[in-house]
């Protein structure tokens, strides 16, 4: 496609701010970039926030083809929307992250930030033993945790590209579609 | 208090009004539009392109929630209304081009076997669909299907794969006995750059976020603009309808009276006034305008204005292909997340257990923004291919039925409840019945059945239907105003004018007599477009 029928797809009403767009770009109004390495909680602690982006990580870990949660920024994510958030929600979240804290102190006596890997992966362990059904405060805070680690990951640019594999936001001339011959018949 | 003076007042800018308003100027009708919204500039007021970290901040700070910008999401209604029931909802969005700016843009003609019980057919209708449908751009298949005749398409948008491999087991389903098709969506999006003219779809799939580059048609990029070129529309946006105010004789309305953001109050009298403020709005303001003449309401001598109500209803099943787990679904946005349509159950044979007939919305995009499947139990390295597995190998059946109409459901006014003009605010009455909960119980069935055929596993599935579990479409009100030949029975004739006050006509989706599984717009598009050019032979004859 050469810039041209981009514009034709595009809209008159576009072409003034797409002036340096690149091919397959669509052009955004109102963003801010997040400076996901500069990052400074405003929500947690420093010591939450690492014991957060720890958990996050353990849920969302790295592999061949993407990074895990933190790379990706889903603690950025998480404390700016708990920065913003309703008193209740906040509170949910202070408390849940005490509970793992306190559940490391008991069992391991040191912050879970500074617990060794192997003994993390057993309180995150416990806390999703009841998934479906979570018997302790340390379990009810299972699901949020991980409901919004999966939310932040793949809403970030490494989530959506790497990991999903998402390139949906490309302007395409045409829809292909299924191509594939065995989906046919 | 100002005061102008027009041919016809048209309160309301959603599908209904905006080409009410186009229909009426384009015959030199001096016309004045009241919205009570604001106008807003696609790709400037909403624009949801661009990396959803990149718009985190600015939207966290306006204190939405989702970081991908959304204008109904955004500006809906909250507390408009009261629910009585089985959880009525009310999507309810006052900007210009009303709902018309984040819909879907399904566009389905109604069939013969639709307009049975209707005051006018199939045939009197299909030139306005065929208007409608060049005017709003519908891309779609000729399917040949009897009951969801063809029309005038733009190039078709191809399915995916999870909606392909559907197909096939419905194609199975139909060698075994089963009557239903599988057929692609078509909706108001031009994909034809030949024919186009406004701009042309790129996929990205924020149809329903509102179209940033004004593809997808709405009321304001199509009709609304094309009124305001005849030179014969004044727009009023901002302004709220707070009465409506009789003539003299007491039989026939002068105008109405409205107030602005600034408080202002001001009246635009109007030979002739065209209500198409939605399906729970209108009635509303029909049964609080009492007057003397009318004690029940306007146009209420029946007492049928705010009965008859129905919607869609519904539930998901979601299936898992594993033939599909390794492909590549990058550019898989489209023209959002159905393609696919499920349809012609229960057309020529009418199920023993429930009156009425449903369709089946069917979709397998790979939206981030919209995760088809979530709920994976675990974490770690596992989960996570397991998540992603799923959401690439995934198809989702969402089912949308005719609520059975019943006296169980319709809107009246809570008395104790109003807005800020005084007005009381509707109040919804919703009770699913026996003939609802079968109905839901078969459409479970039909989808599980579908996705095992065609090589899937049932990954999501609410089993039964209950009162609990079904959801209302809360977008797809219609029937609290109805057409009808006896006046005893209906509210408008069947022109969308009232059978008690002549000059006084209904342009939204209110006025359907009965509701197929269809999606409405299309239909209260070319309703209103043949409303409009009624009241304008009327008006020529002094019938108004």
């Amino acid at each position: 496609m050469d810039r041209r029928d981009l514009f034709k797809i595009l809209g008159v009403g576009l072409m003034v701010g797409a002036d340096g767009l690149a091919e397959d770009e669509h052009p955004a109004s109102n963003t801010l970039p997040l400076d996901l390495a500069g990052y400074r909680p405003r929500f947690f602690s420093v010591q939450e926030y690492e014991a957060l982006k720890q958990l996050c990580d353990l849920i969302m870990p790295s592999d061949d083809a993407s990074p895990g949660a933190s790379e990706a920024g889903v603690p950025v994510y998480i404390d700016s929307l708990l920065f913003y958030s309703k008193p209740d929600f906040q509170q949910l979240w202070h408390a849940g992250l005490e509970q793992v804290q306190a559940v490391a102190h008991t069992r391991f006596d040191q912050p879970f930030h500074e617990c060794h890997t192997e003994e993390q992966e057993q309180i995150v362990k416990d806390m999703a033993a009841n998934e479906e059904d979570p018997q302790t405060p340390l379990q009810t805070f299972f699901r949020p945790l991980k409901d919004l680690t999966l939310t932040g990951y793949c809403l970030s640019d490494a989530g959506m590209r790497q990991y999903l594999g998402y390139r949906g936001d490309r302007a395409v001339k045409d829809f292909p579609g299924c191509t594939h011959p065995q989906h046919k018949a | 208090m100002p005061s102008s003076i027009c041919d016809v007042c048209v309160v309301g800018s959603g599908p209904g009004g905006g080409i009410s308003a186009y229909a009426l100027t384009k015959a030199g009708l001096k016309v004045t539009l009241v919205e009570a919204g604001p106008r807003l500039r696609p790709g400037i007021d909403y624009n949801a392109h661009g990396s959803p970290y990149a718009h985190l901040e600015a939207r966290l700070k306006l204190g939405h929630i989702d970081p991908v910008p959304s204008v109904f999401a955004d500006r809906r209604e909250r507390n408009h209304f009261t629910a009585v029931g089985d959880r009525p909802d009310h999507g309810f969005l006052k900007v210009l081009g009303g709902r018309s700016l984040c819909w879907a843009g399904h566009s389905l003609r109604f069939g013969p076997l639709d307009f049975r019980d209707w005051p006018i057919s199939y045939e009197e209708i299909a030139p306005y669909y065929s208007r409608a449908e060049r005017l709003m751009e519908v891309y779609g298949d000729a399917d040949g299907l009897w009951n969801m005749p063809d029309g005038v398409f733009q190039r078709g948008v191809p399915l995916r794969c999870g909606e392909q491999v559907l197909k096939l087991g419905v194609e199975r389903l139909k060698r075994k006995g089963r009557v239903m098709e599988f057929v692609a969506q078509r909706k108001a999006i031009p994909t034809d750059s030949e024919r186009a003219r406004r701009t042309v779809c790129h996929y990205c799939g924020h149809c329903m976020r509102g179209c940033e580059v004004d593809a997808k048609y709405t009321s304001v990029n199509t009709p609304i603009a094309l009124a305001l070129r005849t030179g014969n529309l004044t727009l009023l946006t901002g302004s709220t309808m707070t009465r409506i105010l009789m003539d003299r004789s007491g039989d026939k309305i002068a105008g109405i009276e409205y107030t602005d953001e600034q408080g202002n109050s001001g009246k635009v009298m109007a030979g002739a006034l065209v209500l198409a403020c939605n399906s729970i709005e209108t009635p509303r303001h029909l049964l609080f305008n009492k007057a003397s003449n009318f004690p029940n309401g306007l146009a209420n001598e029946s007492g049928q204005v705010g009965r008859n109500l129905t919607s869609h209803f519904g539930l998901t099943v979601t299936g898992f292909f594993p033939e599909l787990v390794n492909r590549d679904a990058s550019d898989d946005d489209g023209t959002d997340y159905y393609h696919g349509l499920l349809t012609a159950l229960y057309w020529d044979k009418a199920h023993p257990g429930f009156a009425g007939t449903y369709q089946v919305q069917c979709g397998s995009g790979l939206n981030p923004h919209r995760l088809g499947i979530r709920n994976v139990p675990g974490y770690g390295a596992a989960w996570k291919r397991r998540v992603r597995e799923l959401n690439v190998a995934h198809a989702s059946m969402n089912m949308q039925g005719s609520l059975l109409s019943s006296p169980e459901k319709f809107v009246d006014l809570d008395e104790n409840r109003r807005d800020r003009f005084g007005v009381p605010l509707p109040r919804i009455h919703l009770r699913y019945e026996d003939n609802d909960i079968a109905m839901a119980d078969d459409m479970i069935q039909t989808c599980e059945d579908i996705i095992r055929i065609s090589g899937g596993e049932v990954q999501y599935s609410p089993g039964k239907a209950t009162r609990d579990n079904l959801q209302i479409d809360y977008n797809h009100w219609v029937g609290t105003v109805r057409m009808g030949r006896d006046p005893k029975t209906s509210v408008l004739n069947a022109d969308g004018q009232s059978h008690q006050i002549p000059n006084l006509f209904v342009g939204d989706a209110s006025v359907f007599t009965t509701y197929p599984e269809k999606n409405p717009t299309l239909t209260n598009v070319a309703l209103s477009w043949r409303m409009s050019e009624k009241l304008v032979e009327k008006s020529r004859r002094g019938e108004v």
